[in-house]
């Protein structure tokens, strides 16, 4: 032991690691067994007392070290003591104090430090410790040890409080550091809730104050991560922890709140925000009108949000005081000169400064019930017979405006319609009640008036809407007029912008009060849906609105159920009627109404609504039949509901329906499903509709009718809505998996085959758990394809049909990162050679590593494996490169095709690291006439200009010129989106890269984009303006930013 | 606080940020020829903000689609604005940006015309005449403090964005 303090102490500074083995072999030893510690103060006796205040100082070092490390369990009272007893004694010897700090600092956390010891250290350090004179760490010491004083002993502390609280804010008097003071603010606020301040108030205050407004930065690169925003929070704490700062803070406050800094002024408002509740009415009641004066310019400028607030904190504030009544109440002494200046400003509400005032009496209102009653009644009468004796539209729509806000803040005050929780006071009746009926009156006639000013009928429609949301308003019949004025206006008006306003009121109400819109609103809009061909052709003489754009608003009001329920039975009463009435009538209108239910069971199933499950045994199963019994009648005729724009909708639906039913309930329904598709059973469906046929439904055949065929879509769809632990009822998966691929290539009908290759795609996808299909696959299915592709007697559409299911194989296996998928895509590069097919398989990229809608999705529970897009690209990128390099000119553009779908698809971050290598290739996809591989290259390119800003900068010498020339439009192969993406990508660059990269171009490209300046198409010449915008205003300093 | 010229305008609404346009579908056809017209001239000046407010020029109605005549066969256009008080001494200021928009995103084929409307302003032949002589702008352009405050005005200026939607029946999302 005395050898290691000797080598401690005796280092040299340039043997500091030395003399650090040394202290960690001590802390070491006596951390395991406290009862040394006695050896190493006896050890230490002699440094302690040298006569060298270094070797004092490194001694006192070595034992406070000790001390914090040690298992302090261990150490008994009287040595606790005892330390405590040196350590203050020794405080005097100015030499040691930041290590004595430290040392104290570590016996105020031991168990057996106590109360006692703690007043003799505080004692010690107020006395001894002059601790502003110290280094910041020191400081930081001191802080620390009254931060686990004040945690720990304050009732101890207490016996000295008056002397502990002068001392502390001589401590703190001068500190400057960020770290020290983000401490002391804490310290503060604990020792304002502790400790009896009052004899000391006025010092503390000032001690603390001096720091407002906070104007700290911190340095770049700052390890200590503290704000200015941190300390100005702390500094706040401090300043609204006691209602005795109230006199000497607000008037400093609102000087501060003239200041010319921003910033400060944000400060000022803010802490007079937070310190309102605190001081109380009494405090704030004087000076009241200075606060109204300094926050008014405020609240028409910049700081508009903040200003309010304040403003609104106060009111309510002063509302809490005890009222007087009459004229000397508090609240209403502030209000009146509020309630005089918004007034006067609102004689001319048109102009800019009117809107302010608005919203300065809607902060005021919205504080209290007293401060609204009392602003209503001083105000609205007025505006109300202002607005009657205004003659011009913008008046009127700008007092409108002030109404608008007064019904805001009322809702916020006195609770809305149709909430659940009543979290407010529900004795109180807003004020505005007494002014329903004129309310009701002025936003009915804003809104009625036709060949009106827009913005007026738009507030017209606003202010019912405001109405019908408070609180026990509207009377029910009231409320049903405004929804009627709303439908109206949704029907009738030909404005799109009060269409929109009515409809997204009719949304909001149609959730909180389904009754009303339902009664009012829905009969209204499937009264205006055509009954028969008739109709159709009518609507378009008579400017009606069309049946899409009534379906489109019925897609906005009907997500609550019961409304849903309702919707449900009247479009398919439609589509029966069209489906045998409407002759020869085009699908539009059936699509559209399907649509309208496929819309909103997505929108339901986005907000987690659980009625979707119930469609499955009513819905889907009707739709089903409504689709297949036309395929069976002898004639085969046409029908609309073969079409197969109409399949898809109903596949869509049963997709949305299926995926959010649990695995026993789909068990069910696919049992169903393989019935109907595999063995041509429609019991199921009789049910919904009688037709016993004599035709057979043969849908999975290659030799049925094509309309049969064509609902195979529908039976893919149920396969892809599988979950993984549904069971498809068949013998056996593979049998009958080989069975779907044997007539997808046998089969001219090109919606079948995909329809099948997506289904077979699904199945190995989801059903190879264990890889209990793995051999079928790899030796049995991709043989055979591989060889049918490759066969060459055989027909095109053979080989084509073959490569298709082949590419839905290699994406079922890419997605679950099956090592077949790598050997299979790798098989697909050497398709690429081959002619005809190579397209094909170029483009087969996209497929399987692009993220199909509507097949295998996350959301239909596909299997798809973390990173699997990352892997495919990791195996796909170094292939497509060689093969790239090794090929014919010809077969070179397959390559780029594939690439640049691969590209396409891959996440961002995993493109911009693997780009550099690839770029030469890209640059030359550009020179390809193939418009789609250009465009979508030169979207690349702009990813990289945002991304990898100076990657692109290297080859801005290859690039500007090119992309100048794909802005040519007298070239045929630059399509409209080929010249507004190169526009697109030239545009991002001064936003992006630096000045000094792109000065070189300016003069070219403002010059040569000219000329896209007169390009024949509207859509190019905009892109050019912004590009050239952009080029204009690249300078020194705005470029470098 | 500096004083303004005009403390408290009128506001007008404007139309955010969309065109007014109405969507035909040769806009999206390859070979169709768009001519430009009123309505992009419009969509071209009137984002510009005004040198005084943060608030449009069409917010202000200084521009107004009406106000725009175009020929694209003879290269002609007329712009004609008003000022929001008649002794506005920004007009030419405005004037000023009008013209350096159209000369930054018309084709230079074009002869741009900018006055004043008529009895808007007091010394409306003055501004007029600085508006239309070709060196008196070219030499303000010069000034670099001039050509700032311009670029500034100019910074919020949008090619006029989105088309107007047309409701096509519900449509599926994504």
């Amino acid at each position: 032991m005395d050898r290691l303090i000797s080598t401690y102490i005796l280092a040299q500074t340039d043997s500091q690691e030395q003399a650090e083995a040394a202290i960690q072999d001590i802390v070491k030893d006596v951390g395991t067994n406290p009862a040394k510690l006695l050896q190493l103060v006896q050890g230490l006796g002699e440094y302690l007392t040298s006569d060298e205040a270094f070797v004092r100082s490194k001694a006192t070092a070595l034992l406070s070290t000790t001390l914090a490390t040690l298992d302090q369990s261990k150490v008994n009272a009287s040595a606790v003591n005892v330390l405590v007893e040196f350590y203050c004694d020794r405080l005097t010897d100015q030499a040691c104090v930041p290590e004595l700090l430290k040392g104290l600092l570590a016996l105020s956390k031991f168990d057996k430090f106590t109360g006692v010891d703690c007043v003799k250290a505080t004692k010690a350090i107020l006395s001894l410790v002059n601790v502003q004179t110290y280094q910041q760490t020191a400081r930081h010491y001191v802080f620390l040890f009254f931060d686990s004083a004040i945690r720990n002993y304050t009732q101890s502390l207490r016996s000295i409080s008056s002397d502990f609280v002068f001392g502390f804010i001589q401590c703190l008097d001068g500190e400057k550091d960020p770290r020290n003071l983000m401490l002391a603010f804490t310290l503060i606020k604990n020792i304002i809730q502790e400790f009896d301040i009052a004899q000391h108030v006025e010092d503390l205050f000032e001690v603390t104050f001096c720091y407002f407004p906070i104007t700290f930065r911190p340095p770049p690169d700052d390890p200590y991560g503290i704000t200015s925003e941190h300390l100005k929070v702390g500094l706040r704490d401090c300043l609204s922890a006691t209602p005795y700062f109230a006199k000497f803070a607000l008037p400093l406050l609102l000087e501060k709140l003239s200041s010319s800094s921003g910033s400060a002024k944000k400060d000022s408002m803010e802490t007079i925000a937070a310190c309102a509740p605190v001081y109380g009415s009494s405090a704030l009641t004087p000076y009241a009108e200075e606060l109204w004066s300094g926050l008014q310019n405020e609240a028409r400028d910049e700081l508009e949000q903040v200003a309010l607030h304040t403003l609104q904190v106060i009111t309510t504030e002063l509302s809490m005081g005890v009222s007087m009544g009459g004229s000397n109440d508090p609240v209403e002494k502030f209000l009146r000169p509020i309630i005089t200046d918004c007034m006067t400003q609102l004689q001319k509400p048109e102009l800019k400064l009117a809107k302010p005032s608005g919203k300065i009496l809607k902060a005021c209102a919205m504080a209290s019930d007293p401060a609204c009653t009392a602003i209503t009644l001083a105000t609205i009468p007025t505006l109300l017979s202002q607005y009657n004796t205004s003659e011009q539209s913008t008046r009127k729509k700008a007092l409108l405006d002030v109404l608008l806000d007064f019904l805001d803040a009322s809702r916020v005050l006195y609770g809305s319609a149709g909430s659940k929780e009543p979290e407010h006071d529900t004795d109180f009746v807003t004020p505005l009640l007494t002014f329903k009926d004129r309310f009701f009156e002025i936003f009915t006639n804003a809104l009625m008036s036709s060949n009106e000013y827009n913005a007026l009928r738009l507030a017209g429609v606003k202010g019912l809407h405001g109405m019908i949301l408070l609180r026990e308003f509207l009377s029910e019949t009231e409320i049903s007029y405004a929804v009627q004025y709303f439908v109206r206006i949704v029907l009738e008006d030909p404005d799109i912008e009060l269409q929109e306003t009515a409809l997204n009121s009719l949304a909001s109400l149609s959730l909180i009060m389904p009754e009303v819109v339902r009664n009012m609103a829905l009969p209204a809009f499937f009264e205006m849906l055509p009954t028969s061909q008739n109709d159709m052709e009518v609507d378009t003489v008579i400017q009606k609105k069309s049946p899409e754009y009534i379906l489109n608003a019925v897609t906005k009001i009907g997500l609550e159920p019961t409304l849903f329920a309702d919707i449900v039975p009247q479009i398919l009463e439609k589509i029966d009627l069209v489906s045998t009435d409407f002759t020869g009538a085009s699908s539009t209108y059936p699509v559209a109404l399907l649509t309208t239910l496929l819309v909103v069971l997505r929108a339901k199933a986005e907000l987690g609504h659980t009625d979707l499950a119930q469609y499955l045994d009513n819905l889907v199963p009707r739709l089903l039949a409504m689709c297949i019994y036309p395929t069976l009648t002898t004639n085969d005729a046409d029908h609309i509901m073969k079409n197969p724009e109409i399949l898809d909708v109903v596949a869509g639906i049963t997709r949305v329906v299926m995926i959010h039913v649990d695995a026993a309930a789909q068990n069910e329904f696919v049992k169903a499903i393989f019935n109907i598709f595999v063995h041509g059973q429609l019991s199921v469906l009789t049910a919904f509709k009688e037709n016993v046929s004599p035709v057979p439904f043969q849908p999975l055949h290659f030799e049925s009718r094509i309309s049969q065929q064509n609902t195979s879509v529908l039976f893919s769809t149920v396969i892809d809505g599988c979950r993984q632990q549904t069971i498809l009822p068949v013998n056996s998966i593979h049998e009958f998996t080989g069975s779907l691929v044997e007539v997808a290539i046998k089969t001219s009908n090109i919606t079948q085959r995909t329809a099948l290759s997506k289904a077979v795609a699904t199945i190995l996808n989801k059903f190879n758990k264990g890889n209990v299909l793995q051999a079928f696959i790899g030796q049995e299915l991709v043989p055979k394809l591989h060889s049918m592709i490759h066969y060459e007697q055989a027909s095109f559409e053979a080989r084509e049909s073959a490569l298709i299911m082949y590419t839905w194989i290699t994406k079922a296996m890419v997605l679950s990162t099956n090592a077949i998928g790598y050997d299979m895509t790798g098989e697909l590069m050497n398709i690429f050679s081959v002619p005809r097919l190579g397209k094909i398989a170029a483009d087969g990229f996209n497929l399987v590593i692009g993220e199909q809608r509507d097949v295998l999705t996350k959301e239909t529970f596909a299997v798809l494996r973390l990173l699997y897009k990352q892997r495919f690209f990791n195996y796909s990128i170094p292939v497509l490169v060689r093969g790239f390099e090794n090929s014919t000119h010809e077969v070179r553009h397959n390559f780029l095709i594939a690439l640049s779908h691969v590209l396409r698809n891959i996440p961002k971050q995993v493109l911009l690291t693997e780009l550099p290598p690839l770029l030469p290739m890209l640059v030359h996809s550009l020179s390809f006439p193939d418009p789609e591989l250009k465009s979508s290259t030169i979207e690349t390119f702009q990813i990289i200009t945002k991304d990898a800003p100076g990657l692109m900068a290297e080859h801005l010498a290859t690039l500007t010129p090119l992309l100048i020339s794909l802005t040519n439009s007298q070239d045929l192969a630059n399509t409209m989106k080929v010249r507004i993406a190169a526009l697109k990508c030239l545009g991002a660059q001064p936003k992006s890269l630096p000045f000094t990269a792109l000065r070189p171009y300016k003069a070219q490209v403002l010059k040569e984009l000219e000329k896209s300046l007169d390009d024949r198409k509207r859509l190019v010449r905009r892109e050019a303006v912004e590009c050239r915008s952009q080029w204009f205003t690249l300078s020194g300093s705005i470029g470098s930013a | 606080m500096t004083t303004l010229i005009n403390q408290n305008p009128i506001i007008y609404e404007a139309s955010a940020n969309n065109s007014t346009r109405e969507w035909r579908e040769d806009e999206d056809l390859e070979d169709s020829v768009d001519l430009i017209d009123a309505q992009e001239i419009f969509d071209l000046i009137r984002s510009i903000s005004d040198p005084e407010h943060p608030l449009s020029l069409e917010q202000l109605n200084v521009t107004q689609r009406d106000h725009i005549q175009v020929s694209d066969e003879n290269n002609s256009v007329l712009v004609e604005f008003t000022p929001t008080i008649p002794h506005c001494s920004m007009a030419t200021l405005i004037g000023l940006c009008i013209r350096v928009r159209l000369l930054r995103c018309l084709p230079a084929r074009f002869k741009v015309d900018i006055s004043v409307r008529k009895g808007t302003h007091q010394s409306e032949h003055a501004v007029n005449k600085q508006l239309n002589d070709k060196e008196r702008v070219a030499a303000a352009l010069e000034n670099s403090h001039l050509l700032e405050v311009v670029n500034q005005c100019l910074a919020t200026a949008t090619s006029g964005g989105v088309v107007a939607n047309i409701v096509k029946g519900p449509a599926i999302a994504n």
